[in-house]
């Protein structure tokens, strides 16, 4: 950031809103505003108003793609599915859920406890589903951790801050599959992210980035893996924990 | 409450649920949700990336990437920002932009010119207007001031920063930002009053 930058009134920089909207700043100006935007909920808002507007602009230029495109695609991922067989499942997937779709804290926990007696609770969950419209993609990876569960080998764990504030449930599968729910972790600024770590013997090696404000998680975890942390990191993730870690705990 | 949250401008919830559910099998690495999604939503990528590209084949490329990288990396979309069309028309707005940022860089280097090509960028407006398949976006981008319009069709749909959309146009800078914010407020009440009046 250059002196310059940092001097500029907010004035100036509320006045690049509606181009910061529409992708039209530079990258000098573009980090002024989200500077201003991490600080100033009416500028948030107003930035939000201005891209529902911007979504407008951009739906409306809708065309009929190539034939060809799709198979394009199509090729593309089947070549590449040779390589992630042979490597297996090595990235992270974390979901949350819409604001209209969030569960309140004492549904989470009965779906999370369902998980320890998932043969029952695969049913009290399908209710629960119905009930509160929890979205499909939560739906699919809590029924994925039901199936993790059941299986010979699994182990399940929870990791905990020291006060006890806060409280991820994993399941891990013999297989190298991992779930972790949130309950709920605190949404860290879009420019940060979650990571899960496994500690080996005081090293820490990389499970994968959970985003800012992960509800379901999907990590590969080795089944030599015993005992994990989670850290607050740059969006981008870290290769060592830049920062303490914010929960641990083991999994048996 | 903010009028962006309004039902009128956002996306239905069965979309939304539509969309939750073929992600969700995304995730399970199904690629029959992601042809579903690309049947529903590959139109509109395709065609911003081509309306800012003015290329077909540099567009095809953009909607390829877009798609690729849902594929590989759906964890990237945040139900919680807005929706999976939003999600997808921002990037391929903002990666069309960077080629487009990327051909001039080029073009300049290339022909050593500084300047930008006036009357081609004059000539854009029309063209956009003329070839969008909104009749509500189009007729709300009428009722701007012809300011206001084209500095936000010109750094829209051109994909050129306020800058150069001050360059082309010769106006001043500050003018630019303050036409572009004022005339996208104006936007985002057209459509969310149209958009209210079209629901029962």
């Amino acid at each position: 950031m250059t002196p310059q930058d940092q001097n500029q009134p907010e004035d100036s920089t509320r006045e690049l809103l509606g181009a910061y909207a529409l992708d039209a700043v530079d990258d000098v100006e573009r980090r002024r505003v989200e500077r201003l935007l991490a600080n100033d909920s009416s500028a948030r808002d107003e930035v939000e108003q201005l891209r529902a507007a911007v979504d407008k602009l951009g739906d409306a230029a809708v065309s009929v793609a190539p034939p060809h495109l799709w198979e394009s695609i199509h090729s593309e991922i089947n070549s590449a599915l040779p390589i992630a067989a042979n490597s297996g499942f090595t990235e992270s997937i974390s979901i949350s859920s819409p604001k209209q779709f969030r569960r309140s804290n004492k549904t989470f926990l009965a779906a999370a406890a369902v998980l320890t007696v998932f043969v029952i609770g695969g049913a009290i969950f399908a209710g629960l589903r119905q009930e509160n419209n929890v979205p499909d993609t939560i739906a699919a990876m809590t029924a994925m951790a039901n199936d993790a569960a059941s299986k010979p080998g699994s182990r399940t764990g929870f990791l905990s801050d020291p006060d006890q504030t806060m409280k991820v449930q994993v399941v891990a599968d013999a297989e190298g599959h991992g779930f972790l729910m949130t309950d709920p972790l605190p949404a860290l600024p879009e420019n940060e992210t979650y990571q899960l770590w496994a500690a080996n013997n005081g090293n820490m090696i990389s499970l994968g980035m959970l985003g800012s404000n992960p509800e379901m998680s999907l990590v590969p975890i080795d089944p030599s893996v015993t005992e994990l942390a989670l850290t607050r990191e740059p969006m981008s993730g870290s290769i060592f924990p830049t920062s303490d870690p914010m929960a641990t705990g083991f999994l048996a | 409450m903010n009028p962006s949250s309004r039902v009128s401008i956002s996306e239905s919830n069965t979309n939304l649920s539509t969309d939750a559910g073929d992600l969700g099998q995304v995730l399970r690495r199904d690629q029959s949700a992601l042809a579903r999604i690309y049947d529903r939503l590959g139109g509109a990528v395709y065609g911003l990336s081509r309306q800012v590209l003015k290329d077909d084949g540099l567009a095809q490329d953009v909607t390829q990437e877009i798609f690729l990288r849902l594929w590989n990396e759906p964890q990237r979309f945040d139900a919680e920002r807005g929706s999976l069309r939003s999600f997808l028309l921002r990037e391929a707005h903002s990666r069309s932009i960077e080629k487009v940022r990327s051909e001039e860089a080029r073009r300049k280097r290339e022909s050593r010119s500084e300047s930008l090509n006036r009357p081609a960028l004059r000539d854009t407006e029309d063209d956009v207007l003329r070839s969008l398949t909104s009749n509500q976006v189009r007729d709300a981008l009428s009722q701007l001031p012809e300011g206001e319009r084209s500095v936000i069709v010109l750094a829209y749909y051109g994909g050129h920063s306020y800058r150069e959309v001050a360059n082309v146009l010769d106006t001043p800078e500050g003018t630019v930002k303050s036409r572009i914010r004022s005339g996208l407020l104006k936007l985002s009440s057209i459509l969310t009053d149209e958009g209210s009046e079209a629901k029962p």
